[in-house]
């Protein structure tokens, strides 16, 4: 990678890559979905868990690589993400970076490019958005700013695809000719430079090979931990001479990210104008109601409600085509090809594999469109007011409002919504979000309410329904809180975050943020629950070929004392309740399996018979809150990076569960509902 | 107007990268009595906590609420 720098890149078959640097909120992705499409890969960057996508695309007859670096205010290592992309800058040396900017921001948005300046890898700007900022009333003249910083400044507005092949030429251009780049560098206050220059004569000759040595000096002087760490264990002698200079210069951060902003005005002066100040935008019209602490909350409980009713609604009819049509043909056409075949083969096939994959299938028109609404709420800019509404109630249990976002996701599949957490940067927050998600109720447990609660309570499904789901919110700020006094003894995190403004939708960024996470549902719960269906399976028939006397029969039995605790009494629902690890949605085929079929009775309906309402209440409140289901599980290991995590999740929500269906049973009971 | 920033280091440095600097000039859109604020800082609006909100030492320009 290093032997790069030397001679043409794109010659000799090399592709040239490309990174892609930008604030959040500036249609980098927009930009690099144009530029990549459905050639893109999304992965984790090695040994992290921030997500890498890179991508292919043909520019000038070359292949380019384009790589997608974290969005990022800064570059100083104090998240993750800014240790990314500038690792990647100064590591693998990109032939080009290119920088997607927003001109309704535009000041802000250069402090990056002040950052990445100070790195010594060619940069192309990609003045974006230059639509919403004419709508603000401001004028951005990209030749003037081009003539000012001596980079390469390309007009665009990547949402209608003006301007992103340009982009493409300049930074190409550049990439084939490094030596043409000669920008303007931040200059540093007079009060820093002599400092500066004392910290970089100590260094000379004492720092690894890829670090700039300016560039070291400048963040030992921001006091950038990674960098400080790093010096402090290579410099040997010379540490304590500088970190004497360092200790006069505590402060100098904020003096230096003020340098540059005033870098940044004289830069801007000549090609940014202003019209029409204070007039009143769209945004500022629609956040009078949406971040409004009352009107808000009722906006969000609406948007909410409308999420779910949409969901269901477009979703069941679909489902139940896919359950009847389907799932049930591909079973009774394997059943008439494998009739020569082994009685067990054809049961493993359509009892084990085909229900398992049905319960899959099931799923994926319910998360298509859950994902398609909350890509859309997440495009206009809505999904960032919701976290600020509700960031006084995630206090509650020690959390702030970006935590709210990944929760949100939750209710449509656990699973990505751990991955989601990756937002709430404080380790200690996300980790608690993420601990707290199996108690978000999602489309897989809603779909086994939504066939069971109708049979069970009549007339008043609807009602059960929501308090069910209404209990394990009450849950899951009961919990929170406990972990975080407990666990986490109380400790707070800072919310700070960007509120976009309002735009419009863009259909291409929603059908793939669709695609990417369906996807990723479908390969991992694909996996995992066809495994485990397979195992179940071989439980329920082993060893005699029937489920009645099978070792899953065997192990139910051995539970039913435990489960009369919460009236259920009968080892098949206990069956049931297990499965729904492999997927909560399972518990619906287990039943099928476990009661059979009688003619006139729909199987919902055989179930209710069995139970008495205070039991069929305690099996819907167990099951809503019952341990997170493999796929989950294997999420939340991934994303802790440790199996402690997963196991107190586990155990938890087993004790909770249990706990909460042994309360509520009694409780029924008392009412007079035991019969 | 910014005055000064009185949290630590990695506080401090990230809201001087989201444009919350001494000297910048910083509307406040919301203050509730409880809950985060919104401010407009560089054409861009920022939520902060409460907490966060009260590291920063603003003072009044001309007709501007104070925080």
């Amino acid at each position: 990678m290093s032997e790069r720098t030397s001679g043409v890149p794109g010659e000799r078959g090399a592709p040239i890559t490309v990174a892609l640097a930008g604030q959040p909120n500036v249609g980098k992705s927009t930009v690099f979905n144009v530029l990549t499409g459905l050639s893109q890969h999304v992965g984790n960057w090695p040994g992290k868990t921030v997500e890498q996508k890179s991508g292919v695309c043909i520019g000038e007859g070359k292949e380019v690589r384009v790589v997608d670096l974290p969005g990022t205010y800064s570059l100083t290592a104090n998240s993750e993400e800014e240790r990314i992309a500038r690792d990647f800058i100064i590591h693998e040396r990109p032939d080009v970076v290119v920088v997607v900017v927003n001109a309704a921001a535009l000041e802000r948005n250069l402090y990056l490019l002040a950052e990445l300046l100070a790195l010594p890898r060619p940069v192309v700007v990609g003045l974006n958005m230059l639509d919403v900022a004419e709508q603000q009333g401001m004028r951005v003249e990209p030749h003037v700013l081009e003539a000012a910083l001596g980079v390469p400044v390309v007009p665009m507005v990547a949402s209608r695809n003006q301007g992103v092949r340009e982009l493409m030429q300049r930074a190409l251009g550049l990439a084939c000719d490094p030596a043409s780049f000669a920008p303007q560098r931040p200059t540093m206050r007079a009060e820093h430079q002599e400092v500066l220059a004392a910290i970089q004569a100590l260094l000379v000759g004492r720092i690894p090979k890829p670090y700039p040595e300016d560039w070291v000096a400048l963040k030992l002087l921001e006091g950038d931990r990674e960098v400080t760490q790093r010096v402090q264990a290579e410099a040997g002698d010379v540490w304590q001479e500088i970190e004497a200079l360092l200790k006069q210069h505590e402060d100098a951060i904020v003096d230096i990210a003020r340098g540059r902003y005033e870098w940044i005005g004289r830069m801007v002066r000549a090609a940014l104008s202003r019209s029409r100040p204070g007039a009143i935008t769209l945004t500022d019209r629609l956040d009078r109601v949406a971040i409004h602490p009352f009107w808000g909350l009722v906006l969000l409980l609406g948007i909410f409600g409308l999420v779910f009713w949409l969901t269901y609604a477009a979703a069941m009819p679909v489902v139940n085509w896919l359950g009847t049509k389907v799932v049930s043909s591909m079973a009774e056409g394997a059943r008439q090809v494998l009739a020569p075949a082994p009685e067990w083969l054809a049961s493993l096939l359509v009892d084990g594999l085909i229900a398992g994959a049905g319960a899959v299938l099931a799923l994926v028109p319910v998360l298509v469109i859950f994902f398609a609404v909350l890509g859309l709420l997440e495009d206009v800019g809505y999904l960032a007011r919701s976290a600020y509404v509700m960031d006084r109630f995630m206090h509650w249990v020690g959390l702030h409002g970006r935590s709210f976002m990944p929760l949100f996701v939750g209710f449509g599949c656990n699973v990505p919504g751990v991955m989601g957490a990756r937002i709430v940067e404080d380790r200690r927050a996300r980790l608690l979000t993420i601990l707290l998600m199996p108690l978000v109720p999602c489309t897989g447990r809603m779909a086994v309410i939504a066939f069971l609660a109708p049979a069970f309570f009549g007339a008043s499904a609807a009602v059960v329904t929501w308090g069910l789901v209404a209990g394990n919110v009450v849950l899951l700020f009961l919990i929170g809180m406990a972990i975080n006094r407990g666990v986490f003894r109380g400790a707070r995190s800072a919310f700070i975050m960007e509120m976009p403004l309002y735009h419009l939708p863009n259909a291409r960024t929603i059908g793939l943020y669709v695609w990417h996470n369906v996807w990723a549902f479908a390969k991992k719960a694909g996996t995992i629950i066809l495994l485990a269906s397979a195992t179940v399976w071989l439980l329920s028939y082993l060893p005699g070929g029937e489920v009645e006397g099978s070792l899953l029969a065997r192990f139910g039995r051995w539970l039913e004392p435990a489960g009369r605790w919460l009236g259920l009494g009968d080892w098949r629902l206990i069956i049931a309740l297990l499965s729904s690890f492999v997927a909560k949605e399972n518990t619906i085929a287990a039943l099928g399996v476990l009661y059979g079929s009688e003619a006139n009775l729909g199987l919902a309906e055989q179930v209710a018979r069995t139970l008495t309402p205070a039991a069929a209440l305690a099996f819907l409140v167990v099951q809503m809150t019952f341990v997170p289901c493999a796929a989950t599980v294997a999420a939340i290991r991934q994303e802790t990076g440790a199996w402690k995590w997963p196991a107190f999740s586990v155990g938890l929500l087993l004790v909770v569960s249990f706990g909460a269906a042994i309360i509520v049973y009694q409780l029924a009971r008392v009412m007079g509902w035991g019969a | 107007m910014v005055r000064s920033l009185l949290g630590g280091k990695g506080f401090s440095a990230r809201v001087a990268s989201m444009g919350v600097t001494p000297g910048a000039e910083v509307t406040v859109i919301q203050n509730y009595r409880q809950g985060p604020m919104l401010i407009e800082v560089r054409d861009t609006r920022v939520a902060l906590g409460r907490g966060e909100a009260l590291k920063i030492e603003v003072e009044r320009a001309a007709a501007e609420a104070r925080e």
